[in-house]
């Protein structure tokens, strides 16, 4: 169910007016009737897939907990069960093609066969969740859950279930396990929370989507100018979209009264890319940085030992995002900048001043992008050789009117100055939150783009 | 008091429930979309564009041409489409009138008096001919002869959902008020009709949309029109053999395909397929009487006909039922 669908809005609200309607003892059943469904107007039987993910970490973390010499072993089944099936939906296909490639080169035609089915819908998010919580048991710093209800509640909570934040056990399954209680303040804040996530999601990203969809999937026929202009707009719509998901995911656990995460923190105004991974998608960097970097060796380890971490941290972050070359080259990007950031201490050094800082990390990470956005690495090149041919009489309106081109770019410097003020600060009045929350629900529906957009991360 | 709103709060969540569930495309809940608002009461093109100069009400409401029933022995019967809501007995100038629509079609028909005289006409417009044409298994005798495939229409379930929850006032005049400012601020119409940039008119984007196999613009093959022409042929036989006299064909021509503007690569199905030599079929060809007319024969803000188109197209049709009944 797409967050941006006049089917999740209906289905929020009446799951809201039950959850709320029904005795103490029951509304934990709701929740999880409620993510049930949620997940199978997807597709139905992928559900089976979340089970047997469920099934196993809890049966795991029991074992985990009470055994003291089969601990790894446990752990490990856990691990590999839960890998095994990404690897397996997600990166089967593209192991299977690489090799009959590599296979081709030698004239060999025993060819790997491709799977022919759709990728579970945030198998990425649930399968890194479930991981955290065996290792976190194997730690010691979480105890196994013994109700299986509440286990599977953590890991396929709707708000969060398809495209994170990826919650630690530590986090969420103690709110869980409490009482759930209807609060006003909350209600306020969560809702105000959802609308400002739909204004980005469907107001902001879905149109500045029009644009980049134009160009990435027609760069035969895209002009430099056009180009630049898409790759600088899809920085923007890729913030707006994730985290707009995300704002509604926080905003609607917040109703159910269950404190979720912050996934963002001004990303765009890093003046580092190692601000920039404190900044963006925070569940999935610090996740990268609990369970791999640090049990690498982290910065402790030598001079190589660092970089050979941040290049494996950085290619698997990448190829977490999807299995093409792309992406992998997008993650070692930022790793070799971060690599020669940190070797240099260059942000320091630089005697540029802040806004330079910010504006040169920006337009990295911009440039990173085209990896991200391109659909194959023949596009990527494509949309460098459009941008090297740009010419100053070079057209820049495609699907937008003048009107349209000026809202948009009003839209992303009113996006940047509001999110710079107000960044995540808690609204203390109730009538402004009221009518913020009017407001941001009549402008998106005034000027939002309803054609059903999926968001961009559900495909992970 | 806190118990009464629990429990109210409980009724209307699953009331909402409910709606989520007539919404989805299962067949269990199908009698309750009737409860819903009929998206067409302004027109179906309205109800996709809810730009407010659209928004003129129908002329609804039976069509009447004969007082008396007239008593000439011709047994009408009649498959079509919403065409023909506002047609009655009394609107046609014959003793008996069937009018079986296109959803309903049975797979024989076994009322027919041998003593009177049976005139079948199989109505349907060019948009949708491609598809009706191969789909009932009354009408087509040859469907596998025709290698033609079968497409389903269906609103999707978001779309039903849309129609059941937001169409009333005043979501009504939000969507206008929507639709109003992106056509004057940013030059777009909704994504499901065709732009209004040169005529006083919109249309359905299926019509328009040379991707859809329901656009007067598809790329139709000879070869596919000689199948349909074929399946037509053979079920003339097996309708005559039922007990028909008269077999008629009646496709009502897109709107788009009479305005001059969108005359390029106008595929001409209706044309195409009852002016084809080989059919054997009799026809009852109405383009070049709308085309002729000074008037305008259609809704400006529906696909269907107006007062105009159905008594063009009335007219015509009886004039053709009173040689059937003087013979």
């Amino acid at each position: 169910m797409l967050f941006n669908s006049l089917h999740f809005i209906v289905f929020f609200i009446s799951f809201i007016l039950i959850l709320f309607s029904v005795p103490q003892i029951l509304r934990k059943y709701w929740l999880f009737i409620a993510s049930c469904y949620f997940y199978m107007v997807f597709k139905p039987e992928y559900l089976l897939i979340l089970f047997s993910i469920i099934l196993i970490d809890f049966f795991c973390g029991q074992k985990i907990e009470k055994t003291i010499r089969h601990k790894k072993i446990w752990l490990s089944i856990s691990i590999i069960s839960n890998l095994g099936i990404l690897v397996f939906y997600k990166y089967f296909n593209f192991f299977g093609e690489n090799i009959n490639y590599f296979l081709g080169l030698f004239n060999q035609n025993n060819n790997l066969p491709i799977l022919n089915f759709i990728l579970p819908i945030g198998l990425s998010f649930h399968t890194f969740q479930a991981m955290s919580y065996t290792i976190e048991v194997y730690r010691g710093k979480q105890k196994s859950e013994k109700n299986i209800l509440i286990y599977s509640l953590y890991v396929m909570y709707f708000p969060q279930l398809v495209a994170g934040p990826i919650e630690r056990p530590q986090n969420l399954i103690h709110q869980l396990k409490s009482k759930i209680y209807f609060n006003y303040d909350n209600f306020l804040n969560g809702i105000f929370r959802m609308s400002v996530g739909f204004f980005k999601k469907v107001v902001i990203a879905d149109r500045l989507a029009l644009y980049t969809d134009n160009v990435f999937n027609n760069l035969n026929s895209a002009n430099g100018l056009e180009t630049i202009i898409a790759t600088f707009f899809f920085s923007i719509q890729i913030y707006c979209d994730f985290s707009g998901y995300t704002d509604i995911a926080i905003g609607a656990s917040k109703i159910i009264g269950i404190k979720l995460m912050e996934n963002f923190n001004l990303p765009y105004f890093s003046k580092s890319i190692g601000e920039f991974w404190k900044r963006w998608h925070i569940s999935l960097s610090s996740w990268f940085k609990d369970y791999l970097y640090i049990p690498l060796g982290g910065n402790k380890s030598g001079k190589f030992k660092i970089i050979f971490n941040i290049i494996i941290v950085f290619s698997l972050s990448g190829f977490w995002h999807g299995a093409k070359w792309n992406f992998i080259i997008w993650g070692l990007l930022h790793g070799i900048v971060l690599i020669f950031e940190k070797s240099t201490r260059l942000h320091n050094n630089l005697k540029f001043n802040k806004i330079t800082k910010t504006i040169l990390t920006f337009t990295f990470v911009n440039f990173a992008w085209i990896f991200f956005r391109a659909n194959n690495l023949n596009d990527t090149l494509l949309t460098f050789k459009n941008i090297a041919s740009i010419k100053l009489t070079d057209t820049y309106l495609l699907c937008f009117n003048n009107i349209e081109f000026i809202f948009t770019f009003l839209l992303i410097i009113g996006l940047f100055i509001t999110e710079y003020l107000f960044n995540n600060k808690n609204v203390k009045s109730r009538l402004h939150l009221i009518s913020l929350t009017i407001f941001f629900v009549i402008c998106s529906y005034l000027f939002g783009e309803f054609y059903s957009k999926q968001f961009i991360y559900f495909q992970f | 008091m806190k118990g009464i709103f629990k429990i109210l709060g409980l009724l209307f969540g699953l009331f909402l429930i409910l709606i989520l569930a007539v919404s989805s495309n299962s067949k269990w809940f199908n009698y309750f979309i009737d409860f819903a608002p009929n998206p067409y009461r302004y027109g179906d093109v309205f109800y996709y564009s809810s730009l407010p100069k659209y928004k003129s009400k129908l002329n609804r409401g039976k069509f009447c041409l004969y007082k008396q029933r007239a008593n000439n022995n011709i047994n009408l019967t009649v498959i079509g489409d919403s065409y023909f809501r506002d047609f009655d007995s009394c609107s046609f100038n014959v003793q008996n009138y069937n009018f079986i629509h296109w959803d309903n079609v049975p797979d024989t028909i076994n009322y027919l008096n041998k003593n009177d005289i049976n005139i079948l006409i199989i109505e349907t417009t060019e948009r949708y001919s491609l598809w009706r044409l191969v789909n009932s298994n009354l009408i087509v005798e040859g469907k596998k002869h025709t290698n033609i495939d079968s497409v389903k229409v269906d609103l999707n379930s978001e779309d039903k959902l849309q129609y059941i929850v937001t169409n009333y006032e005043p979501f009504i005049s939000l969507k206008s008020l929507k639709a109003q400012i992106y056509l004057n601020l940013f030059d777009k119409v909704d994504g499901r009709v065709s732009k209004p940039d040169i005529y006083n008119n919109v249309f359905l984007k299926e019509v328009t949309d040379t991707n859809s196999i329901y656009s007067a613009y598809y790329n139709i093959s000879d070869t596919y029109i000689d199948n349909i022409v074929e399946s037509l042929n053979l079920s003339d036989k097996k309708l005559k053999s039922i007990g028909f006299d008269y077999i008629y064909l009646s496709i009502v021509p897109n709107s788009v395909g009479l305005n001059k503007y969108y005359k390029k690569n106008y595929n001409y199905v209706a044309n195409r397929i009852m002016q084809d030599k080989k059919l054997q079929m009799q026809t009852i060809n109405t383009y070049k009487l709308f085309n002729n007319s000074d008037l305008c024969a259609y809704y400006y803000n529906d696909s269907h006909w107006n007062r105009t188109g159905q008594i063009l197209w009335l007219t015509y049709v009886n004039e053709i039922l009173n040689k059937k009944g003087k013979n």
